[in-house]
């Protein structure tokens, strides 16, 4: 039974947790993360106030693409257990009013699913048209190649049917067509498997690319609305009123993301990833502009709908949804060791990407906490976890959970030449130096802190549906805005800069409130017609509710 | 739609300041607190030291470790009690006894403004609570003289510790003190809501911050009544609520000594009038309600003083005599033309004898005619008047020889036949003004 049914907007208040069921925790000592480890860390989970943990896929794949590449939808990979672990898990998930995402990969399939097996056997094949097949490699040109430092071209060559085949992203991941209607309905029938489990939504996985037409940039057609909307009128209509969710992840310009949302109608909520690297910009550049810039060009959504924000996940930080030179500058600052870049991104953690400064971590977390939209949190970056570039692709920040200082950072119990890839080890970032067990113990830690933040946070609703003003301060290394919920007002204040500032803020319209802090109770000055002064220390931050007293 | 970035616009919720730029200041620089001692003055020169001390000893004493605050909300003393409370020495001898404090002692006297009375003092004192984020109020009469610091603890202990919302004390009040609250109230909303509280509108209390916000965010302040049946309007809102109340054995002597007590009919007026008032707002949180149990207690139960109080049993006999005969016009539509001839009977014979249950029935179908608008509410209570005191009459003759036990057992008698009348008198899916008698 799924947590807070009575709500069917929970989503706009959550806090999501993003995580991987290999790197979590491993239950039977064979060096992988599995679903009964995950389950006995539900109380861990839950008590950092998490509202919904997001799984990344956790189907049978050869795991080329680190479970991307699905071979079998309905089924769990058996390294991470089995159908009845998964059950047990999600049970036991809402019992602690967790609610659980999985993920819908929908736009491709491996090339070691059925589908592609027997639609790539002959040209003649009853599935032959699951996929998209071509005898060039000429057509849609106008498709850019997503992962451009490994694929040359959106087409691969299958030697066994003598014809191209269409890719967005790797060759062993074959785009599935839509053009035939029996694949919608195959994609239903897969969410209506796991939503009969139980599970509470899914995040859909590479939205844009369903379509493919001559002449376009075979992104955000038309027809990919279409099936989207299909999906979710049947989810609508057999689920009603069950708050099941539809996150989208389009890495796209939010103008571009907006018609996901319809008129309410397709995803109930989709990424914005443009807010992430600005965020790391206008920290580095100690000035709001970038921040200021993207909500600026961000539209309206209908009133049920909710963006999905980030600092990190299991991705390299993309750089797509910036400029050239904003690309260039975020590349010098955040990755000068070029083995951080992968493709238009910098494939670092958190606490790596601001060398652990835990004054920037705290601060990014309060923009993320405060910001519109719902905040994801990646698994591990609540301790501050590192990362291990040497790894490859974007298996450094996939590394395993750090619990312990004891062997595999109580990971697993495994030899740990059979972990799945190695714990972080270096002395910064090492498991013996960071670690849940040390952090749960220390009341001053970065993981009691997120306890707190993520606490204020559910405090109030004012920060997942209440309206976003910009205040104006001349002094431009001072970010500050108020959240508007009804008769709530929250005053949020963030020194972007590394240095001490004085911010004069013009709060009249709020003349006669009282601001109290949010995460101490302290009491300041009543706001009057006056500026209001404050002062703040580097990367200081204030949240304040504004009471009428 | 939800725009990503709006434009700073007038804000929801405007309203005039409740807390003066002075008290804003003091409670800045007093900073958050756990516990928060509010204290109504008025004119209370003569007692207000000794009150202030004994909270003060409380501080210093048994919360030492939590972080306090004393509020005084003065509704316009004239004889220098805010004075008094502000400049009391904290470190003085008589306050800390033996002991030094742990940290600074926070101590404010404040006006008040707006609607006079109890309810703008406690609005007062639950703002600042809020917000200070206080976790327990504590509420205490500024003529508890003999207040000890016990008193003050167990009730703030009881929230702090014990996790309750609403704390009453319970003192070993004589079984003949009082009778407005054992015949009449407690009775009343025992059957009403289930609880068997003892001290239903005492004005000293405690409760959780979050209960006092709640309150202070609610529409109870804007009605007439609350100004002086804040207490009442409390007490119900937490028995309806559902919050977890109890109710805590408090030395008697920290049962407050009021000295300026207005005419008996006019507490009557006032306290069953906003009582049921309350029930009247509030049909569907206790008309579906039959029986009772007892809420938590906590501490040592301590006998009862044998005070009897010097009422004047004719007096009282003859007010209820002439008021069943004077007020026959308005008690027939209000309890029923047989009740009042049961009255009329019961006035006819002495000593006095009005029943348990006729008293009972009489309160209950007097609310129903407030209840049905039937007759303006001050009228139906002030009709009610002289049979209360022809019960009491009967009560304190009946038991003049009784044992306080045997007193006590009385009062439960009347206690049983509110439920028992509740039950046979209020239509369990009562809708508002429906009331069945």
């Amino acid at each position: 039974m799924a947590p807070g049914k009575a709500d069917p907007l929970w989503y706009k208040d959550a806090v999501f947790y993003e995580l991987h069921v290999r790197s979590y925790a491993d239950s039977n000592g064979d060096g992988i993360g599995d679903f009964r480890g995950l389950e006995g860390k539900l109380d861990y989970i839950a008590e950092l106030g998490v509202d919904c943990i997001w799984l990344l896929p956790m189907y049978p794949s050869p795991l080329r693409d680190d479970g991307y590449d699905v071979a079998d939808y309905s089924s769990i990979h058996p390294d991470y257990g089995t159908l009845d672990d998964f059950r047990s898990f999600l049970d036991a998930a809402h019992a602690r009013g967790l609610r659980v995402l999985t993920e819908l990969v929908i736009n491709h399939t491996s090339d070691q699913h059925p589908w592609f097996i027997e639609a790539r056997s002959s040209r003649d094949s009853a599935k032959r048209s699951y996929y998209v097949w071509s005898d060039t490699d000429a057509r849609y040109e106008g498709a850019r190649i997503i992962f451009c430092d490994t694929e040359k071209s959106n087409w691969a060559w299958d030697p066994i049917s003598k014809e191209f085949y269409w890719h967005r992203f790797y060759a062993h991941q074959p785009d599935l067509n839509y053009d035939d209607p029996r694949v919608f309905e195959e994609m239903w029938r897969i969410m209506k498997f796991w939503l009969d489990h139980g599970v509470d939504g899914f995040r859909v996985d590479a939205v844009p690319y369903l379509f493919e037409r001559e002449g376009t940039s075979c992104e955000n057609l038309p027809e990919t609305h279409t099936v989207l909307r299909a999906l979710r009128r049947r989810l609508d209509d057999e689920y009603p009123g069950m708050g099941k969710l539809l996150l989208a992840e389009a890495n796209m310009w939010p103008e571009d993301v907006r018609p996901y949302f319809a008129d309410g109608n397709e995803f109930h909520m989709a990424f914005h990833f443009p807010v992430m690297p600005r965020i790391f910009m206008a920290i580095q550049l100690e000035d709001r502009k970038p921040l200021v810039e993207i909500l600026a060009r961000t539209p309206d959504i209908p009133s049920e709908c909710q963006w999905g924000i980030f600092l990190r996940n299991h991705d390299e930080l993309t750089l797509e949804m910036v400029t050239r030179e904003e690309r260039d500058y975020l590349w010098d600052e955040y990755a000068r060791n070029p083995a951080a870049r992968l493709n238009l991104g910098i494939r670092r953690r958190l606490a790596a990407l601001v060398e652990g400064d835990r004054r920037r971590i705290e601060l990014m977390n309060v923009l993320l906490m405060s910001f519109t939209g719902s905040p994801f949190v990646y698994y591990g970056d609540e301790i501050g976890m590192g990362d291990n570039i040497a790894l490859g692709d974007r298996n450094g920040v996939r590394t395993p959970m750090q619990w312990t200082r004891e062997r595999n950072g109580g990971f697993s119990g495994a030899d740990p030449e059979r972990l799945y890839q190695p714990v972080i080890v270096d002395p910064v970032y090492g498991y013996e130096a960071v670690n849940v067990e040390a952090q749960v113990r220390s009341p001053s830690s970065l993981l009691s802190w997120m306890k707190r933040i993520t606490g204020v946070r559910r405090s109030s609703k004012v920060f997942g549906r209440g309206e976003f003003a910009f205040l104006h301060p001349s002094n431009h290394r001072v970010l500050a805005y108020i959240r508007t919920y009804g008769e709530e007002n929250v005053l949020v204040v963030c020194n972007l800069s590394s240095t001490a500032q004085a911010v004069e803020l013009a709060l009249s319209p709020y003349e006669g409130t009282i601001p109290v802090e949010m995460f101490g109770g302290s009491v300041f000055p009543r706001v009057s017609q006056q500026p209001y002064v404050l002062t703040m220390g580097p990367y200081g931050y204030y949240w304040f509710i504004l009471r009428w007293l | 739609m939800t725009s990503a970035v709006s434009s700073l616009r007038e804000p929801k919720g405007h309203r005039p300041h409740l807390l003066s730029e002075e008290l804003v200041r003091d409670l800045a620089a007093a900073g958050q607190a756990d516990v928060l001692v509010g204290i109504p003055t008025l004119d209370n020169a003569g007692t207000i030291a000794a009150v202030v001390r004994a909270v003060m000893s409380t501080f210093v004493g048994p919360l030492a470790r939590e972080r306090t605050l004393l509020l005084a909300a003065d509704g316009g003393s004239s004889d220098g009690t805010p004075e008094i409370v502000r400049g009391l020495q904290s470190d003085a001898p008589d306050v800390l006894l033996t002991r030094r404090a742990l940290r600074t002692i926070h101590r404010i006297s404040t006006p008040y403004h707006g609607v006079p009375g109890r309810s703008g003092a406690l609005r007062i004192v639950f703002a600042a609570a809020s917000l200070i984020g206080a976790r327990a109020v504590v509420l205490i009469d500024p003529d508890a003289v003999a207040l000890t610091r016990d008193g003050v603890a167990r009730l703030t202990r009881a929230v702090l510790d014990d996790g309750f919302s609403l704390v009453k004390p319970v003192t070993r009040r004589s079984p003949w003190e009082q009778p407005l609250v054992t015949q009449l109230a407690a009775p009343l909303l025992r059957a009403a809501y289930g609880k068997r509280l003892r001290e239903p509108v005492a004005t000293q209390f405690a409760c959780s911050g979050r209960f006092a916000a709640d309150a202070l965010s609610s529409d109870l302040w804007d009605r007439a009544s609350a100004g002086h049946g804040v207490d009442e309007w409390l007490t119900t809102r937490a028995m309806s609520s559902g919050v977890r109340i109890a109710q805590v054995w408090a030395p008697s002597a920290s049962e407050p000594i009021h000295q300026r007590r207005p005419p008996a009919a006019e507490v009557f007026q006032q306290v069953v009038g906003v009582l049921f008032e309350c029930l009247r707002t509030d049909l569907h949180g206790w008309t579906a309600i039959r029986g009772s149990s007892e809420i938590p207690t906590l501490g040592a139960a301590e006998e009862p003083t044998l005070t009897r109080p010097p009422f004047d049993l004719t007096e009282f006999a003859s007010a209820f005599r002439q008021g069943v005969h004077d007020l026959a016009p308005l008690l027939e539509p209000t309890i029923g033309a047989d009740d009042l001839a049961a009255f009329a009977r019961a006035a006819a014979v002495t000593p006095l004898h009005v029943a348990p249950e006729l008293w009972a029935r009489a309160v209950w179908r007097a609310f129903s005619a407030s209840a049905r608008g039937a007759l303006p509410a001050s009228q139906v209570v002030a009709s009610l008047f002289p049979l209360y005191l022809g019960r009491v009459a009967a009560f304190l003759s009946e038991t003049e020889a009784a044992s306080a036990p045997d007193a006590n057992a009385r009062h439960e008698e009347v206690a049983l036949a509110f439920e028992e009348t509740k039950a046979l008198l209020v239509d369990p899916n009562a809708a508002p003004r429906e009331v069945r008698t």
